[in-house]
């Protein structure tokens, strides 16, 4: 079965390509990120979640936290991906 | 300030019942409940595909994460959620958050509470397996 590519999964594909200068300028900030483009970086997600859903609607923008970091499962995980 | 008890699960793990919905406040009895797996191992808190699937969310995820664990990394789908906490059937906490979506190792919990939740907790836990947690 095919999926359809969620918003947040095609503007996740264009913030790994800007991560290097993103993390360059805005480190630690959040990304707001509407059909495929970068729309404004703020300093918190709530920020960023605020204008998303005045400018978009709900669902209908992502927020990518500016950062290489990876999130910790935990060593003895009870989840996978 | 929700506070509850219970006994550890041999099996799974230290066990409370929770509420999530997503999107406009519902009234209380129409929170979708579930049960949740209180994990001081994972930084974050973590919703099953299945409960993703009641709230009806999987195709509004709000962020992609990268995710590591033992399985290796991945990059997880990220949703809005309202995570509930009943203090009495009409009376509750409710906190704003993002959870991962994520594949559980049981069919015993849909949510699992990570230090995210926990940071703002109290949680003790005895030898013979009795807990309790209090959350601010």
């Amino acid at each position: 079965m095919t999926q359809v590519e969620t918003e947040a999964r095609r503007n996740y594909r264009v913030f790994i390509e800007m991560l290097p200068e993103l993390l360059e300028e805005h480190p630690g900030r959040c990304a707001l990120l509407h059909d495929g483009a970068l729309i404004e970086v703020f300093d918190t997600g709530q920020e960023a979640r605020w204008a998303g859903r005045r400018r978009f609607g709900y669902g209908n923008f992502s927020i990518q936290h500016v950062t290489r970091s990876v999130v910790d499962l935990g060593w003895y995980s009870h989840v996978w991906g | 300030m929700y506070g509850d008890s219970g006994e550890w699960d041999e099996q799974v793990g230290p066990l409370i019942e929770v509420g999530l919905f997503a999107g406009g406040f519902p009234e209380a009895r129409d929170i979708p409940r579930f049960k949740a797996l209180l994990d001081t191992g994972a930084e974050t808190s973590c919703v099953s595909r299945t409960a993703a699937a009641i709230l009806n969310i999987r195709d509004r995820p709000v962020s992609t994460r990268t995710v590591s664990s033992p399985s290796g990394r991945a990059d997880l789908d990220v949703y809005e959620v309202s995570l509930v906490f009943f203090i009495t059937p009409s009376a509750f906490q409710v906190l704003e958050m993002e959870m991962i979506e994520a594949k559980s190792d049981s069919d015993d919990w849909d949510v699992l509470i990570g230090r995210d939740v926990l940071k703002n907790a109290i949680f003790m836990m005895d030898f013979a397996g009795h807990f309790a947690i209090a959350v601010r």
